[in-house]
């Protein structure tokens, strides 16, 4: 019983979508992004959009990346975090 | 100038002064939303919502002020601007006889927005305020 709790908290810690921390938006990879849910598509344009027009300064500004609609922004709000 | 006409230009202002205070207390912001946007390429974080002239006296001109503020509660950046109507006062600002009123119990809209480009850091809040009224 202790091997399996101890394994659970080992596998909760080593994945950041379980773990506590959030997804660094200004930091994800395309990997990383795409495991929160999102299309192949709504991944290139969060990273051309990040690219373009420098780090995120709120999780809200998610909504001004093209093709983003508020149903997923939605999804991942609480997944994501932008540095302070 | 005369201890006369001294007199009577602070009797001017002291009636004037309740009235400013006034005025700026009866006008008062509503339904008001921010929200990022992106115009065309332009990325801003706007302001909008919707003035009311709560007081007994027309008014021109509202100034409003958006303050965005990090975690800790620190400025982050700031810009002010009008009502819609008298937003032609940031391009002229003495041209306030030309700013159609918003009457006693009237509203006009709000627009306000802070370029991207013109937020240094990160913030988590944000606070819309009226600073002014004519």
């Amino acid at each position: 019983m202790r091997l399996i709790v101890l394994f659970a908290l080992l596998v909760a810690l080593s994945d950041p979508l379980l773990a506590a921390d959030k997804l660094r938006l200004n930091e994800a990879t395309k990997e990383q992004l795409l495991a929160l849910g999102l299309s192949d598509s709504q991944v290139v344009q969060i990273l051309n959009y990040r690219q373009q027009n420098g780090n995120f300064l709120q999780v809200e500004e998610l909504l001004a990346v093209p093709q983003m609609s508020r149903a997923t922004f939605d999804k991942v709000r609480d997944k994501v975090t932008v540095d302070e | 100038m005369t201890a006369q006409r001294c007199a009577f230009v602070t009797a001017v202002a002291l009636m004037l002064a309740p009235q400013l205070v006034n005025a700026a207390d009866n006008v008062t912001l509503a339904d008001v939303k921010t929200e990022w946007q992106n115009l065309y390429g332009a990325i801003v974080y706007a302001a909008s919502g919707t003035i009311k002239n709560g007081g007994t006296a027309p008014v021109r001109a509202v100034k409003v002020r958006i303050e965005l503020f990090d975690k800790d509660g620190k400025p982050v950046a700031q810009r002010e601007g009008y009502n819609l109507s008298a937003e032609m006062l940031e391009e002229a600002p003495g041209d306030i006889e030309k700013v159609k009123p918003i009457p006693p119990g009237g509203t006009d809209s709000l627009r306000l927005w802070i370029d991207k480009s013109d937020i240094p850091r990160p913030f988590r809040t944000s606070k819309v305020t009226v600073v002014e009224v004519r």
